[in-house]
């Protein structure tokens, strides 16, 4: 499956070196346009909608998709911003997502980072224009339809990673006036015991 | 004596797909409404399709982009025309007194339509077009304009 590799090349783009033996560190500045990245993600979701049956189906195909991204991203991340420092801590993760990786992604931190106070298993990551969204109106016959199941994908693959296994799903929050995405993060319940125990 | 005050007027705007389907239309202060919008459609494309090719035929200098048809002026109207290099052309129509609005067609052609309507995936190419984001991102452009009237002038009968 070629497109997350695809993918990975154009979110750190380089000119003539082969992508693979370039400096991990150099770099670290490249940006890609806006409208290659549109076109790249439209036809990513095109591509997507013909192998579908459902909604939810198609959603989880562009979440597989941001998964092997996230698990590349988490590595070159810490590398890059952090020296290779594991996360050992839950809420550093989260911190780290939604500071750090927002940043590096989409050029500015998240909106917000909310625990659901309920369950004490699921965190929210909320952000109130999310870059890939930004040209995508959903027609009302795709129902739920959140493109942004993408960056959940991404947001899993990083946790995944990271020791931290959980569900990451995308949705859209009306919030005055305009949809909010958020990224809600469920944790597996191993998860919450051992932070448990390990920030007591 | 006062002056008699001109007054600001944008009626309606077609976007037509390569294929001559009308894919998007609006109104905004049109009087006259029409009693068959389908008709109306393939009349003004017609029309268009016709003048431009007799434009062409008999200009004095070779045809480009920019020596083509661009906008003809009635007593009662001006419909200002531009079409992309794509095939894909815009109408807008205003009262005879707006100065050319191919500019801004050109800006609604580049900022809005290749936005919001080719960059989004759920829109299926040469199809109506019904984004939302498309939708509002237009009439927010047109209502922008300085020729389209002011609201507290339209109150005077």
């Amino acid at each position: 499956n070629k497109l997350p590799f695809l993918v990975h090349c154009v979110l750190t783009m380089n000119k003539n070196v082969n992508i693979v033996d370039r400096p991990l560190t150099k770099g670290a500045k490249n940006e890609v346009s806006l409208s290659a990245f549109s076109y790249l993600f439209s036809e990513i979701v095109q591509y997507s909608q013909s192998r579908i049956n459902s909604v939810p189906d198609w959603e989880r195909r562009l979440s597989d998709l941001g998964y092997s991204i996230g698990a590349r991203i988490l590595e070159l991340y810490s590398l890059r911003e952090k020296n290779l420092k594991r996360e050992t801590k839950l809420i550093s993760l989260l911190s780290f997502i939604h500071s750090t990786v927002w940043k590096l992604l989409f050029g500015k931190q998240a909106d917000s980072l909310e625990k659901i106070t309920e369950e004490e298993d699921e965190y929210m990551i909320g952000d109130q224009s999310i870059l890939v969204n930004k040209f995508i109106s959903v027609p009302k016959d795709f129902g739920a339809l959140n493109c942004a199941a993408f960056v959940a994908g991404i947001v899993e693959g990083i946790v995944d990673g990271a020791e931290f296994p959980a569900r990451v799903t995308a949705h859209f929050t009306p919030a005055d006036g305009s949809q909010r995405t958020t990224i809600l993060i469920k944790f597996k319940p191993e998860v919450i015991e051992r932070d448990k125990r390990l920030t007591s | 004596k006062e002056k008699k005050k001109k007054h600001k007027m944008i009626f309606n705007l077609y976007i037509f797909n390569k294929h001559g389907k009308a894919i998007y239309y609006a109104d905004w202060h049109r009087k006259k409404q029409s009693d068959n919008l389908a008709e109306e459609y393939k009349l003004m494309f017609g029309m268009l399709w016709s003048l431009k090719n007799f434009v062409a035929k008999t200009s004095p200098k070779p045809i480009d982009d920019k020596t083509g048809f661009h906008s003809y002026k009635t007593s009662t109207y001006k419909l200002h025309f531009y079409e992309t290099p794509t095939s894909v052309k815009f109408v807008i129509v205003t009262d005879p007194n707006t100065p050319d609005l191919r500019d801004d067609l050109k800006k609604l052609h580049r900022d809005i339509y290749v936005e919001y309507a080719i960059k989004n995936p759920l829109y299926k190419l040469d199809e109506v077009i019904r984004c939302e984001l498309f939708i509002t991102s237009l009439h927010k452009f047109i209502r922008s304009l300085p020729s389209f009237p002011d609201p507290s002038l339209l109150t005077k009968a």
